[in-house]
Parts: C-alpha cells; sequence; structure tokens
C-alpha cells in the first residue's frame, strides 16, 4: 500500500514546476493557420453515395522496389473504389520505420459541408494487418485499420470524407506503406509519392 | 471557467465552442486554444524538458484534436480528451528524443520561466530539478506532474492516463524517491 505523505521537498520541487512558462508569441497563430487548410471535422448525417465501379490490377513483388520487406507481398493486387485514369504502378514501397510522417496540409477546404462516403480497397492475401494512412488521419495508421472482407484478401475501409483533395497510402503488417496503383501520384514533402484522391461532392 | 492551480480540465462553455466548430465555424477553435495553451503548454515542457519539443506536442495535440473534433463523445469535457491526446503525443515526442542525444542548455531553462525576478541560484536550482525530472522514466515523470505539480488526484489520473491508480501511486513514490535522491546530491 502507497500512501501519499507531506513532504515539504517535494512540495518545494513541485512548486518550482507549477512556474508558468512561456511560449512562442505566434504559437495560437500557427495552430489555426496548422488547421485552416484541414479537412472541416463536421458532424453531418447526411451523406451522400453514387454507383462506382472497381478495376483489378496486378502487380509482382519485383515492381516494389527489391526490398527484403516486400517479398512478402508476392501476389499482392490492389484494388480501388473508383475512377479510371490510374497510373502505372511505381517503386513506392517504404520501410516505415524511414519515414518522419508529418500531416501534409494540401487539403483544400470543401466549399460544402457534407460528407461523402470514400470506399478504400486493396487485395493482399498474406497481409495480416492493413490500414490506410493519409492526411486526412495525420498518416496515423492506428486511426483506420481495414477490415479484411474477402478470403481472397481483399482489405476494405469506408470513410466519410469532405470533398477535397487527399494524399494517402496504404500500410501492410504495420512496415511497409505503397501507393495505390489505381490513383494518381503525387510526390511528397519527403520525396516519396503518394496516391491522390479527389473526392467530388455527389448529388 | 474553472480556475485551479492544476490542469484546467473542464471549463462551462466548451461544449458550446466544440458545437460552433462543428457546425462550420472553425475559427471558434481559438477560444479553445486560448483556454487550454498556458497549463497544457506548462505540462508539455516539464515532461519534454524544452520548449521546441513542448509546442511541437502542443500544435500537434491541438490540431489532431480538431480534425478528430467529431469523435469528442463528451464536449463538456474536451479539455480531458485534449490533454489525453497531449500526453499521447509526449510520450511518442519524449520516444523520440530518446534515441537522441539529450542536451539541455541552461539558457532554455531562463528562457522557459515567466518571472522574470528569480536571481542566478534560484535558476540554477530550476535547471537542476528539471534535469533531474528528465531523469525519472517517462512513466514516473508524467505520473508526478500529475500528481504534484498539476495537483490531479489519482481517480482523475487514472481516468486520464489509462492505468490503475495503485499503479499510479507506485509510479508518484518512486518518482519522489528518485527525485529525492537525485536533487539531494546536488544540495550536497
Amino acid at each position: 500500500m502507497v500512501h501519499d505523505e507531506y513532504d515539504p521537498f517535494i512540495d518545494e520541487i513541485a512548486r518550482e514546476l507549477r512556474q508558468p512558462v512561456t511560449l512562442d508569441a505566434q504559437f495560437d497563430s500557427r495552430v489555426m493557420a496548422a488547421i485552416e487548410p484541414a479537412v472541416i471535422p463536421i458532424r453531418v448525417h447526411q451523406t451522400s453515395r453514387r454507383a462506382w465501379y472497381r478495376r483489378t490490377f496486378a502487380f509482382s513483388a519485383s515492381q516494389l522496389g527489391g526490398m527484403a520487406a516486400a517479398a512478402a507481398l508476392v501476389g499482392v493486387v490492389a484494388m480501388s473504389a473508383l475512377r479510371e485514369g490510374a497510373v502505372p504502378l511505381r517503386d513506392t514501397v517504404r520501410a516505415t520505420g524511414e519515414l518522419q510522417l508529418q500531416p501534409v496540409a494540401n487539403v483544400t477546404r470543401a466549399p460544402s459541408t457534407r460528407l461523402v462516403q470514400q470506399q478504400f480497397i486493396i487485395i493482399a492475401p498474406s497481409a495480416t494487418s492493413m490500414s490506410l494512412v493519409g492526411d486526412f488521419n495525420d498518416w496515423d495508421e492506428t486511426r483506420n485499420p481495414m477490415r479484411r472482407v474477402s478470403e481472397d484478401g481483399a482489405w476494405s475501409i469506408t470513410l466519410p470524407l469532405t470533398p477535397g483533395r487527399y494524399e494517402y497510402q496504404f500500410e501492410i503488417d504495420g512496415k511497409i506503406r505503397i501507393t495505390d496503383p489505381t490513383r494518381p501520384q503525387a510526390s511528397s514533402d519527403f520525396g516519396s509519392a503518394n496516391s491522390v484522391v479527389t473526392v467530388d461532392f455527389r448529388e | 471557467m474553472t480556475l485551479s492551480q492544476g490542469l484546467p480540465l473542464q471549463n462551462d462553455g466548451d461544449a458550446d465552442v466544440v458545437a460552433r466548430v462543428l457546425g462550420g465555424d472553425s475559427g471558434a477553435y481559438a477560444i479553445l486554444v486560448g483556454r487550454y495553451r498556458a497549463q497544457f503548454s506548462r505540462y508539455a515542457v516539464r515532461m519534454l524538458g524544452n520548449r521546441e519539443d513542448a509546442e511541437e506536442a502542443l500544435q500537434d495535440a491541438f490540431v489532431r484534436a480538431y480534425r478528430s473534433l467529431a469523435r469528442c463523445d463528451d464536449p463538456e469535457r474536451f479539455g480531458s480528451w485534449l490533454f489525453r491526446i497531449l500526453a499521447n503525443r509526449c510520450r511518442t515526442a519524449g520516444t523520440r528524443r530518446g534515441r537522441r542525444e539529450k542536451t539541455f542548455v541552461r539558457d532554455e531553462i531562463a528562457l522557459l520561466d515567466a518571472s522574470h525576478d528569480h536571481p542566478e541560484d534560484a535558476t540554477a536550482w530550476r535547471e537542476e530539478i528539471q534535469r533531474a525530472l528528465l531523469m525519472l522514466e517517462e512513466d514516473q515523470r508524467e505520473a508526478f506532474l500529475l500528481k504534484h505539480v498539476e495537483d490531479l488526484g489519482y481517480e482523475e489520473m487514472a481516468a486520464l492516463t489509462g492505468v490503475g491508480v495503485s499503479a499510479l501511486k507506485m509510479r508518484v513514490k518512486r518518482a519522489c524517491e528518485r527525485l529525492r535522491a537525485l536533487l539531494k546530491e546536488v544540495q550536497e
């Protein structure tokens, strides 16, 4: 049993540590500037959908850049909900440990406050876990784990997003991040590539 | 507005501000930043030991909270929710920093403290305290700050950290013992 007892020495230490600290005078402005380009976190129940079709793309591990970690991904097939105009797969596999990801504040403010249900799908039969990471979740792999939805290893997640442009990747087994081969790519701030999806408002 | 020596974990009117932000008035978020900046920054600075890391962690916490605001189930307790995000960011930052060489610049301490009337000895003493604090295990440092600096009760600490009361008491006890040992050496 641990009992708290008054200790003048500890109290003296605590008193010193309670002294206020000062932050940069521009701190509040920086915070507000950081949130301005972000997705408006509006709680809206009205959503819209439209019919979309799926395309399937296959690639082999050799295309993934030859990283040892990618060997486990032989046969991975990516399938994305969505639009035509997919670009060829590029060498986009990177070891997570090398990344110093920061939010990419490139999401434009949506003119509409309505949310659009956007589905992301990838097929990775040998994966044991899959997460969607992007600027909509601060590239935090813990926030949008994907669900395995088929025997052949399809992983899916549907997110409500405000209309806008988003960059994202898939994280496999908490180790490897790859781009979506069905989507256009953009260079990230870290010299690598991210997939890009533009979410449009749909009546 | 609740005024206390410790963390301002709940402020009257937070729910109204959250509702405004969720309704599209993103500028209203500045009200929440202003309410929680001061004392949360103190916690972050004490946890991380320097203003640069603390500002980064605090800004990150505010931005993450904003982007996840629709998932704040109890807007009346926005402060508690934000603090949990900040505590996680401090742990992450501490882990990351732990891999770097820990440096502590004397001038940094003087810069951190808002009071300007401390004699040299007082500044040096505070520097030693902060240095000793950084030598604690991270979970002990967190528990010590919440208990003795932010004046939280163990039940509230448990709710914030997800750690049991008994474990928290043990962490505080060990932190006190370690600090006493480290700082007694300085005094002798």
